[in-house]
């Protein structure tokens, strides 16, 4: 057993999940809330794809059947979820840019105004 | 067969998006028509011939995308299809109602159809999270500053909680190899640790809980319902639709692991600290919007202490409670519409007189207050005499009346408006009221609500295929308390909350972004430390 085993990407995935978590805890900044989500989404996407990982599995391309095939359900899920993930950070970011460059704000207040136009 | 609601709303939308310049409404009404009636004859089979499964592709069960529609999620299917009709004809001649909002409106409608019916988790997973950007963008409609704010935590936090459901799901399929929901609740038992299935229910039962906003992290939905600038239909299917589609998840999920872990005393305790928050904010507030939007949580509360009672006559009153609440919620919140269109204003003091300058939506006001407050004869009644059928326990009892005094209290400060000297400004007043479309709308849904009421068992028999006989007596002995709870809320308005400055305090009590995720952590965190103790 080599001494770094247990930095499997399951571990590691989770480990930057809650890295990610913890950046939306603490930060005020949107951007750096819009990062954190990023790494949080990175973690996940990490841990999915190293899930149900046999050593020496081949792609499941083809019809040769000299090795157990990997289990490739889980990478075609990540291909969507990456897709999401990418939509809404840029959708974030086009929200920030608007308010920032209409407004000037660029960390997340308390205050609140319920007057308002329209209706 | 089921496909055809999600495909054709998408279609619909992406062909009214060629109508850049000229009028798509008509299209857009007519293809909505055409889904309810389709809709319609769904649920008719459903009732006469059982269960519809639709596995995609002619893949064998378990490992096709399914959707499958039982007569719990046909109901809500047909709600939905009936609701956004209902909304389209009210927004028809809004100002707002332009080819890019008809495309949001139609979209939304096709991912809520979804999410009722599919049963493939990661699906869920897709689904939620476009809507949630469909949604977000709807709040922001007008781009001004607060709307940008409120869409931007609407979207940064629901999005954050669905990277919890993501997770969990990843945990579910790194352990049973299925993503379909009725898969893995036919191999749950054979589970070896229930412990294992602890860190997946958590993050999943986070996601759904703050989908339902229950307490704490109910902080984002006066935001998201609040915001001042969004078309008063907004708030509406928010409430009315979007509200629902986390209950109907909340159900099926707490179904799938309900053989190894059962939760219903933490959600009904959760539920009832829920349900009274939000009826206490919401006497607390001025603006009626989210007057409106506290007493959506203090009504989702209510369903899930209904829903944790483990009864029958608890569980279908609590979905009863779901189909009242869609019905009485859009009337009051398209009442607020139409009144802060007449009075250019949504500040409850500066609104009085509702009756004499609109009759019409004066009593489909009325009714909606009727309906919210649980009325003999109306839905409300039938859906609240139903949960409080479902236990004998006394504390159960007395909770559940506090629960209805405290929704009488903001009921009452919501009926101010009906009466006193008629406060329209005379720039805005129309003589014309009376041939309004949106009015005749409000109206119609006040309508639905007596009548849900009237024939209430014979609704929930027509829905759900679940026959509850009501005794008169004890129905009569409800209706008894009723009054004299309205007695003590109105004494307890007229003598305490008008005018006092405690209860403005109390309601500019908000949690800021980074809170609502540690919300949402501690959420997660209780949920594991409680099931690690429960197994």
């Amino acid at each position: 057993m080599k001494p770094l085993d247990f930095i499997t990407g399951e571990i590691v995935g989770i480990l930057l999940f809650f890295i990610g978590l913890y950046g939306l805890m603490t930060k005020k900044t949107i951007v750096k809330t819009i990062m954190s989500m990023s790494i949080m989404e990175s973690g996940i996407f990490l841990f999915y794809i190293t899930i149900n990982f046999t050593e020496g599995a081949v792609p499941p391309i083809g019809q040769a059947q000299e090795a157990a095939f990997v289990d490739p359900v889980p990478s075609a899920l990540m291909i969507t979820a990456i897709v999401i993930g990418i939509g809404v950070t840029a959708i974030g970011l086009t929200m920030f840019m608007h308010y920032k460059q209409k407004h000037g704000i660029t960390h997340w207040s308390r205050n609140r105004n319920q007057t308002g136009s329209g209706h | 067969m089921l496909y055809w609601l999600i495909i054709v709303p998408i279609l619909i939308a992406v062909v009214n998006i060629g109508f850049f310049h000229s009028d798509s409404r008509k299209l857009i009404l007519f293809s909505q028509l055409g889904v309810t009636l389709y809709a319609s004859y769904l649920f008719y089979l459903v009732r006469t011939e059982g269960t519809v499964v639709d596995n995609m592709a002619g893949y064998p069960r378990n490992f096709a995308i399914t959707l499958y529609a039982d007569s719990i999620s046909m109901v809500l299917v047909w709600l939905t299809t009936l609701l956004f009709l209902g909304l389209l004809i009210f927004a028809y001649s809004g100002d707002y109602f332009d080819s890019q909002f008809g495309f949001l409106y139609l979209t939304l409608q096709s991912l809520i159809i979804g999410l009722f019916l599919s049963t493939d988790l990661f699906n869920i997973y897709v689904l939620l999270e476009v809507s949630t950007v469909v949604v977000a963008i709807l709040i922001m409609l007008r781009k001004d500053r607060q709307s940008v704010y409120d869409g931007m935590i609407y979207l940064f936090v629901s999005v954050i909680s669905s990277g919890f459901w993501l997770f969990g799901v990843g945990f579910l399929y790194r352990t049973f190899g299925h993503l379909d929901m009725h898969a893995i609740a036919e191999v749950i038992t054979e589970v070896e640790d229930p412990r294992s299935l602890i860190l997946p229910f958590a993050f999943i039962l986070t996601t759904i809980s703050l989908k339902i906003a229950l307490f704490p992290l109910s902080s984002w939905l006066p935001i998201a319902y609040g915001t001042p600038s969004a078309p008063p239909v907004i708030p509406a299917i928010l409430s009315g639709v979007y509200e629902t589609t986390g209950l109907y998840l909340f159900i099926r999920l707490t179904a799938m692991f309900s053989e190894v872990v059962e939760l219903n005393a933490f959600f009904l305790i959760i539920g009832f600290i829920t349900s009274i928050v939000g009826f206490v904010l919401a006497v607390a507030q001025d603006d009626l919007r989210l007057l409106l939007a506290y007493s959506t949580i203090s009504q989702v509360g209510l369903i899930t202490v209904g829903l944790s009672l483990g009864t029958d006559a608890g569980f279908w009153g609590s979905m009863y409670h779901m189909f009242a609440h869609a019905l009485f919620k859009t009337v009051l919140f398209l009442s607020v519409g139409v009144l802060s269109h007449h009075y250019g204003t949504r500040n409850i003091y500066k609104i009085r007189g509702v009756m004499k300058a609109l009759p019409v939506t004066g009593i489909a006001m009325t009714l909606g207050l009727l309906g919210i407050t649980g009325a003999p004869l109306f839905n409300g009644s039938i859906s609240k005499y139903m949960i409080t059928y479902g236990s004998d326990n006394f504390a159960v009892q007395l909770l559940l009346n506090l629960i209805n005094l405290g929704t009488l209290l903001y009921s009452i400060k919501f009926a101010s408006m009906l009466f006193g000297k008629n406060t329209q400004p005379d720039e805005l007043k129309d003589t014309n009221a009376l041939h309004d479309v949106p009015q005749w709308t409000t109206l119609t849904f006040g309508l639905l609500t007596l009548v849900s009421g009237l024939f209430g068992t014979t609704f929930l028999e027509f829905l759900y295929g679940y026959s509850f006989d009501i005794q008169p007596m004890e129905y009569l002995e409800k209706s008894l308390i009723y009054l004299l709870l309205m007695l003590a809320a109105f004494a307890l308005y007229r003598a305490w909350v008008r005018g006092r400055d405690l209860f403005a305090k109390i309601g500019y009590l908000q949690l800021s972004f980074n809170a609502m995720i540690t919300a949402q952590v501690v959420f997660f965190l209780s949920i594991i430390g409680y099931m690690y103790l429960l197994t």
